[in-house]
């Protein structure tokens, strides 16, 4: 009994600062109300034995101060040489201190969204493009990007459609699946892989707003090295899979033939 | 109107066309009025239940049943008479499931489907455009205005 005694305070002082603590208040049923109060809060976390850290509120009160004018220097004689150019006020001042809301659930910036995805749509799926400039083609799904988006390609050898991005929205997931386990994507290929590339004049124009608005912007995009290297290697690998898969010329075709609705078809009541 | 030959009665085979159980036969067990009957199709997933005439559809089939038969007399007398071959052999229950199977085409059966039609019909024509070199005369259609032109 007595060791055990010794142990626990030690071993108490050692979680606190290695383990992270369980959160003492929860939200009752997924609402804005928390199960302990404020007050109710305070008590169980002794946050009276905390002392409290003045924050150094006449430092701050002197920047203000200081910050006031800046002395600027003239040139021209017999005219003192400095100016002190005062802040221009702000055209509102706060009437009152803006209290913090404490958020329980705050606001998700968009890369915390949650990014959900077809539950037929799935690596090595057909889809049919319904939108852009290859719409109609039948593509091949090789994943869901960080930003939700899915990267396909034709592959670009059979339909001409490159490693690219395209929003679910615009897509029809059929039933028909590729086994592209063993199709090993490059790993570079992410979002800010394709982001679009602005040219750097626009990009000064846009900031200085002094560049030269009539110049004509960079020459027509360029297909990079890396990109054709990729789109070479992920065509190679999937051309494989589909050999592999049953029905391998039946399926090349298909990938480059076009969809389209024939009169009397009703997508509505279609399976794809 | 076509023949009469297909009557309510008891024994007769049914098929029910909408509502729950829709696309299933069945037996009438009983009558129970002018617009409905008492079903049963113990061999087909139909639960014993009093059905509106308007329901169904009577198929040519008929089981020697007496009425107010409880589901194992007509389960028996079912088995006995084949019924489930014999339903699935008609034209009726071939047709059904023709169009079950086109509704249930994915694209890409779409797509084999047609190029299985363009390859035969690609077949076809080559046939025919080599029978039509080597007896062109015979092959010819009667033309009746031809006929008519040289009158």
């Amino acid at each position: 009994m007595a060791p055990k005694a010794q142990k626990k305070p030690q071993g108490k002082q050692m979680a606190k600062s290695s383990a992270p603590h369980k959160p003492k208040n929860s939200a009752i049923n997924a609402s804005r109300l928390m199960k302990y109060s404020r007050a109710r809060i305070f008590q169980r976390k002794a946050a009276y034995k905390v002392k409290k850290v003045k924050t150094p509120a006449k430092k701050s009160a002197e920047k203000a101060a200081a910050a006031a004018f800046v002395v600027k220097k003239i040139g021209g004689d017999k005219n003192g040489g400095e100016r002190k150019v005062y802040k221009k006020t702000p055209k509102s001042l706060p009437t009152q201190v803006a209290s913090r809301k404490v958020q329980l659930r705050p606001k998700k910036t968009f890369k915390k969204h949650v990014r959900r995805i077809r539950s037929n749509l799935a690596p090595g799926a057909v889809l049919i493009l319904l939108a852009g400039r290859h719409k109609g083609k039948r593509v091949v799904l090789l994943k869901q990007l960080e930003s939700g988006l899915l990267l396909v390609t034709g592959p670009r050898k059979l339909n001409g459609c490159p490693l690219r991005r395209v929003s679910q929205r615009y897509v029809i997931g059929t039933k028909t699946r590729i086994d592209i386990s063993k199709v090993a994507l490059p790993e570079r290929l992410n979002d800010a892989y394709f982001r679009r590339q602005r040219s750097a004049k626009k990009s000064a124009a846009s900031a200085g707003g002094s560049a030269d608005i009539f110049a004509k912007s960079d020459a027509a995009y360029a297909v990079s090295a890396e990109r054709r290297e990729d789109q070479a290697a992920v065509d190679k690998a999937l051309m494989g899979a589909i050999k592999a898969s049953g029905d391998g010329p039946m399926l090349r075709s298909y990938l480059r033939s076009l969809f389209s609705i024939k009169s009397g078809q009703r997508p509505h009541a279609m399976v794809f | 109107m076509g023949k009469l030959d297909k009557f309510v009665q008891v024994g007769r085979v049914a098929f029910i066309a909408n509502g729950a159980d829709s696309g299933k036969v069945c037996a009438i067990a009983e009558i129970v009025d002018q617009n409905r009957v008492l079903i049963d199709g113990p061999c087909t997933g139909v639960r014993r239940q009093v059905c509106d005439m308007k329901r169904l559809h009577l198929t040519g089939f008929h089981l020697p049943l007496p009425h107010s038969s409880r589901t194992a007399v007509v389960r028996r007398k079912w088995l006995a008479a084949n019924l489930d071959e014999r339903w699935t052999g008609t034209s009726w229950a071939k047709k059904l499931e023709a169009r079950r199977l086109r509704a249930s085409m994915t694209d890409f059966d779409r797509f084999r489907c047609a190029r299985a039609k363009q390859i035969r019909n690609r077949i076809v024509s080559v046939a025919m455009g080599s029978l039509r070199k080597t007896s062109s005369a015979k092959l010819r259609k009667p033309n009746k205005k031809r006929h008519l032109r040289k009158a």
